[in-house]
């Protein structure tokens, strides 16, 4: 087999740039009271830092804040208004 | 042993479409442009009747007609589309984008003038100014050549090692809409030929996912580029072998694949010409030693790569060159004659070279007029 060209392509690294949550000013947290499950949030995400919820163990979406850097488009997409962005250090 | 063939009248688009069908491209993506559209008009009917099985992509423009071919030869697909002229200049961002990318994608180009003013015939202003987007480009002469070379063009382009898209390149309505006589092998001989496409040089993986044409460094970059020219310059033996084998299987060929010359050396004129020039001038060789003048004549079939060598070769072993391009690169001269002028420079030949553009706008250039040129080229 011949070897391919030497194309532009890039295969996906978990943390290539590095801890990229420390870029965040603001930080996602998920009110579990509220939160109805529905995953729209983690369609949303584009860092894909968001651990989508489970319905049949009633467990919320959960956060990867190592990635999440607080871009805050899953509090704009929640249905609930379940997400609220908490300035960081707060 | 040549394969048995059918001797049948068709035109030049009709040729195309056969060779494509023999082929089984497993996605055609394409939008209507004369001259051009005859091909994909024939393999959608060909999609339709059930004897040809792919998936055929109706586009809102050929800028999206290239991007769901780019798509498809992603995938690792067999891919085919065609076009000319306007649409071809609509596509420009993805001509780049598939010939940088490396990807096996099959286009003919049926060659016909820009505008404005408005005009569908031939010259070969469209696909010249593609000339630096890392396709290979083969132009011919005649509506045989054209199943020819489309033919060999899957094996050529598919090649891992060579993996570049293509445009066999020919004059619109001379060849595209003319009929003349095309030896059509049957299907299972073309296939055996072809093959499938098995091996492909990039193939989606959802398990592997990867980004492609992201942001990229300097240093990779160069490395992608210096790839490309190391493929442009394997292509050229590429398509002399895979020329080679097709003459084996169906009993013609076209000089070495890359150049073909007409004649004998050692004559005081050289008729360089591209595309159905290489036709006719065969016709005005043939009359101009009939009247006692040593002339003979080299097509250049290959264009990218540009065959350096053979060419090299040939003006060593003649007198004077006259240079007959259809197209023009404006502030300089048609871009065939310079390339040999400036190749020969390299290798020190000093063969001169003279520089005609003829056939511009779909002029005629019969061989009475190339004659003509050739007379006024030896009095000189």
């Amino acid at each position: 087999m011949t070897e391919g060209p030497s194309q532009p392509i890039l295969y996906p690294v978990e943390g290539v740039a590095g801890k990229t949550g420390e870029w965040r000013t603001f930080y996602p947290v998920v009110d579990p009271d509220l939160c109805i499950k529905c995953n729209i949030c983690w369609k949303y995400c584009p860092d894909n830092a968001i651990y989508p919820a489970d319905r049949e163990k009633d467990q919320p979406i959960k956060y990867d804040y190592d990635y999440c850097k607080g871009c805050g488009i899953c509090a704009e997409e929640c249905p609930k208004g379940a997400i609220k962005m908490v300035p960081q250090g707060e | 042993m040549v394969v048995k063939q059918e001797l049948k009248s068709m035109t030049g688009n009709d040729a195309a479409a056969y060779a494509a069908l023999f082929a089984k491209p497993e996605v055609i993506a394409a939008y209507p442009i004369t001259p051009q559209t005859t091909i994909v008009e024939n393999l959608s009917n060909y999609v339709d009747e059930g004897l040809l099985d792919a998936e055929f992509i109706i586009v809102e423009s050929e800028h999206s007609a290239l991007a769901a071919c780019m798509g498809a030869a992603w995938a690792g697909e067999r891919t085919f589309t065609a076009t000319s002229s306007q649409g071809l200049l609509y596509m420009a961002e993805n001509v780049f984008w598939s010939g940088y990318g490396r990807l096996p994608i099959i286009m003919p180009v049926v060659n016909r003038c820009l505008a404005p003013g408005w005009n569908i015939w031939p010259d070969f202003q469209d696909s010249m100014a593609f000339r630096d987007a890392g396709w290979i480009q083969m132009y011919t002469k005649n509506n045989q050549e054209v199943f020819d070379t489309v033919l060999q063009s899957f094996k050529i382009s598919e090649s891992k090692d060579i993996a570049l898209p293509i445009m066999p390149c020919y004059d619109g309505f001379v060849i595209s809409h003319t009929t003349g006589q095309v030896n059509l092998p049957n299907a299972e001989d073309a296939w055996e030929f072809v093959g499938p496409y098995d091996d492909p040089v990039i193939e989606l993986d959802v398990k592997n996912p990867f980004a492609f044409g992201a942001m990229t460094m300097p240093d990779q970059y160069v490395n992608n580029r210096k790839d490309l020219i190391a493929a442009m310059e394997r292509a050229k033996k590429k398509i002399i072998d895979v020329h080679k084998e097709f003459s084996e299987i169906f009993g013609r060929s076209y000089g070495n694949g890359l150049v073909e010359p007409y004649g004998d050396d050692d004559d005081d004129l050289s008729l360089i010409t591209i595309g159905t020039m290489g036709d006719e001038a065969h016709e005005a060789i043939d009359r101009l030693k009939a009247e006692g003048m040593k002339v003979n004549a080299l097509r250049v079939r290959s264009f990218r790569p540009f065959p350096e060598e053979d060419i090299v070769k040939f003006a060593k072993n003649n007198h004077k060159l006259l240079v007959l391009d259809r197209s023009v690169s404006f502030g300089n001269a048609g871009q065939v004659g310079i390339e040999i002028e400036s190749a020969l420079k390299r290798n020190n030949v000093d063969t001169p070279v003279k520089k005609l553009v003829r056939g511009i706008g779909g002029e005629d250039v019969p061989y009475s007029k190339i004659m003509k040129d050739a007379k006024e080229a030896l009095k000189e």
